[in-house]
């Protein structure tokens, strides 16, 4: 999670642990930890076999001709 | 890792299609076979003459393409400003079909392709809003977790989930 608490004159911030950062930098570490929360919520399984940004399509089309 | 448009005219479209084909051939999978519900769409996008406003977008490092996706800006009924609408995700095969890939490795594709996004919507694409389309039940699980974990960041003003979009406004 990204903690800042102190704007600095430029615009950046400073973390908890004294390391400034741009906007873009804090946004983007955001991002990061919340793609990553989120695809450990889905799970390895899930993401590889079922259908997930393009992905696993393949192997529904399988599934249904098997079917 | 670049996010950069992938024309016809640039030439990247025909680089990614090739090495993407290349990789399903290596898996032994056709390629006709891959992401037939997105590829077909952003084919012809990727080919007509290009706009500010619209195109295929894709993250590349020095010599593979990871992902690429659909953008589209424009002004929409209920926004003051514009809306850039992000449809299309699509992960590169080797994402598919490789047994080596670990989920640090979805989620440096997936954050570079959303940071790439917003980048865009900043710069190129100008839009005060941000909306990324889903369409399976694992993207709507994964958005829902997004949606939730990017809330508690407070780096955008809003954050919110209707329908199949996920909404940010900047």
């Amino acid at each position: 999670m990204v903690v800042y608490k102190e704007m600095n004159w430029d615009n950046s911030v400073r973390s908890d642990i004294g390391i400034k950062m741009t906007h873009k930098q804090i946004v983007d570490a955001a991002i990061e930890a919340s793609v990553r929360i989120a695809l450990e919520s889905v799970g390895l399984d899930v993401i590889k076999y079922e259908p997930f940004f393009g992905m696993g399509e393949r192997s529904q089309v399988e599934l249904k001709q098997a079917a | 890792m670049e996010f950069i448009r992938v024309s016809v005219q640039n030439g990247h479209w025909d680089s990614l299609l090739n090495q993407w084909e290349e990789s399903c051939t290596e898996f032994d999978e056709p390629f006709s076979d891959y992401a037939t519900g997105s590829l077909p769409i952003l084919r012809p996008l990727a080919e007509k003459d290009q706009v500010n406003s619209s195109g295929v977008f894709a993250l590349k490092d020095d010599s593979r393409y990871h992902g690429i996706c659909q953008l589209n800006s424009a002004h929409l009924k209920g926004y003051t400003g514009k809306v850039l609408r992000v449809r299309h995700i699509v992960h590169a095969p080797r994402y598919d079909f490789s047994v080596d890939v670990e989920l640090d490795d979805y989620a440096t594709l997936l954050s570079g392709i959303f940071k790439g996004v917003i980048d865009v919507s900043n710069e190129e694409m100008h839009s005060p809003d941000v909306k990324f389309h889903f369409t399976s039940p694992a993207e709507r699980q994964f958005f829902t977790e997004f949606n939730t974990a990017l809330k508690g960041h407070k780096v955008f003003d809003k954050v919110d989930m209707a329908g199949s979009w996920l909404y940010i406004k900047k």
